[in-house]
């Protein structure tokens, strides 16, 4: 009876706290939005599934969470002359991608190798519209410190969930603030799936219908040569500029040679394919698994999604009334809307820019300008966070 | 004599001027690739002046064993409608 009494003390029941339940909660709320509003399904559901797993009670003696890996702190050397290997969780093991910064690289392998910059290659000015949008990154970073009281690194970390980049935000809070890590991936694509519900208000109160209404030139056609080239030269331009952003940018770019090389298309298709798919999994069942509600309910979590709402509608703002500022001084009208794109979160914001356009005119085609801005402002997240890492590093 | 800035003053300082320079570094990045990509054509057009650009030879021109097969299906399956419409035109 006593050997009973024991096991029950272990139960997940017995050591159910409400945080738990609330967390459980939380990732059921993710997968139904995902199975029925098609929220980022690919993201929602490894990490609503992790939330849950992560958050089943268990008996602290047993060595099951996220947590519970062989590198206590920072001690790498312990881990490589006589950490405790065996005690460390399997969860420990795919966390480990996610603390070390190992999946966002792989995961924007992928996105390089999926990705066309034909329409950047043929509107260049489009690019600028990146730029702009990264303004909700460092306007989140100077409110986070000086309304919440984050210190500078945390502060950075948080800023670039503006950047409407998963893989960016948690490889640079990976490299900041550890510690916020959870909540920050959370909001992070929590505002990505969102995007369709945030970005559509903020365009229409920033453009009146007429500009709304703007067509654009179809893009010119880009030679095969354009499309090798752009790669390497982009990648040397931002990473001599921002060398913090090598790794990310890196793997892009490279992942975009394989795509554009024309000799290497059974790489590209692995990255665009198996691996970015493989990455996506384990990335967002680790994320999920680590918001432990005894490390993700704190008052912060509550602070980072505040911020990263806000970061959010800057970047879009910023986009679009940057563009109505270029336009100024531009014969060919830009569309404003297509700012709006230059927040990253590819292809959901560009989506956004066509849903938007259509509902003013339903013949006007704006997905192809769109994607301009939206992946420039993947590159230029990459250089934020590359910016913010080597300065608050 | 007192200190020209408190600690917090320099930290919002420090933290306006990171702020300010880290969105002009993303602009001259991103500026300095739209500059590349608008003298871009220019650049092919000097670089297929001396090395024209061809169909690569092993990425996108369909090999002869790819594309001989498709040819000679597609030519027997032009013969075989042809003796049908040729046998159902003679029923005819």
């Amino acid at each position: 009876m006593s050997t009973f009494n024991e096991f029950l003390k272990t139960t997940g029941y017995a050591n159910l706290e409400v945080g738990n339940l609330i967390m459980i909660v939380i990732g059921l709320v993710f997968i139904f939005l995902a199975i029925t509003k098609d929220y980022e399904p690919l993201l929602l559901v490894p990490i609503g599934f992790g939330i849950i797993v992560g958050n089943i009670p268990f008996d602290p003696s047993m060595q099951l969470s996220v947590y519970d890996d062989w590198i206590r702190g920072d001690d790498v050397t312990q881990a490589i002359t006589g950490g405790d290997l065996q005690n460390s969780s399997v969860l420990s093991f795919i966390y480990f991608g996610v603390k070390y910064g190992l999946f966002p690289p792989l995961i924007f392998l992928g996105i390089g190798a999926m990705t066309d910059f034909s329409t950047m290659l043929s509107n260049p000015k489009l690019v600028l519209l990146g730029a702009a949008a990264q303004i909700g990154v460092f306007l989140t970073f100077f409110g986070a410190m000086f309304v919440f009281g984050f210190d500078e690194r945390q502060a950075g970390a948080i800023g670039i969930i503006g950047g409407a980049d998963g893989p960016t935000a948690i490889f640079l809070s990976s490299k900041l603030a550890p510690e916020l890590l959870g909540a920050i991936a959370i909001a992070a694509y929590s505002y990505m799936a969102l995007v369709p519900v945030i970005q559509p208000p903020i365009m229409r109160l920033l453009t009146s219908r007429d500009e709304r209404l703007i067509r654009m030139k179809p893009p010119r056609q880009v030679s095969k040569r354009e499309k090798m080239i752009f790669p390497v030269a982009a990648f040397l331009i931002c990473t001599m500029i921002a060398p913090g952003a090598m790794v990310l940018l890196g793997m892009l770019f490279f992942g975009n040679l394989l795509k554009e090389s024309g000799v290497t298309e059974r790489l590209a298709q692995t990255a665009r394919t198996a691996m970015i798919d493989i990455v996506t999994i384990l990335l967002g069942f680790a994320v999920g698994a680590s918001t432990q509600a005894q490390t993700f309910l704190k008052p912060e979590s509550l602070q980072i999604f505040g911020l990263g709402a806000l970061s959010f509608a800057i970047a879009t703002a910023g986009g679009v009334l940057f563009a109505k500022f270029m336009n100024l001084f531009l014969t060919e009208k830009i569309n404003p809307l297509v700012g709006a794109a230059g927040v990253s979160a590819v292809p959901d914001s560009a989506r956004v820019v066509q849903m938007v356009g259509q509902q003013e005119d339903p013949n006007n085609m704006l997905l192809m300008h769109a994607m301009a801005p939206n992946v420039a402002g993947v590159i230029g997240s990459a250089v934020a966070a590359g910016v913010l890492w080597s300065v608050l590093v | 004599m007192p200190p020209l800035l408190t600690f917090a003053e320099a930290e919002w300082g420090e933290s306006i001027a990171l702020a300010v320079t880290g969105m002009l570094i993303v602009f001259v990045a991103l500026g300095l690739v739209t500059l590349f990509l608008l003298l871009l054509p220019h650049i092919m057009t000097k670089l297929n002046a001396v090395f024209p650009e061809r169909e690569h030879a092993h990425g996108h021109a369909p090999t002869a064993s790819a594309s001989k097969p498709q040819s000679d299906e597609d030519e027997l399956i032009a013969a075989i409608g042809f003796a049908l419409h040729i046998e159902r035109s003679g029923r005819a």
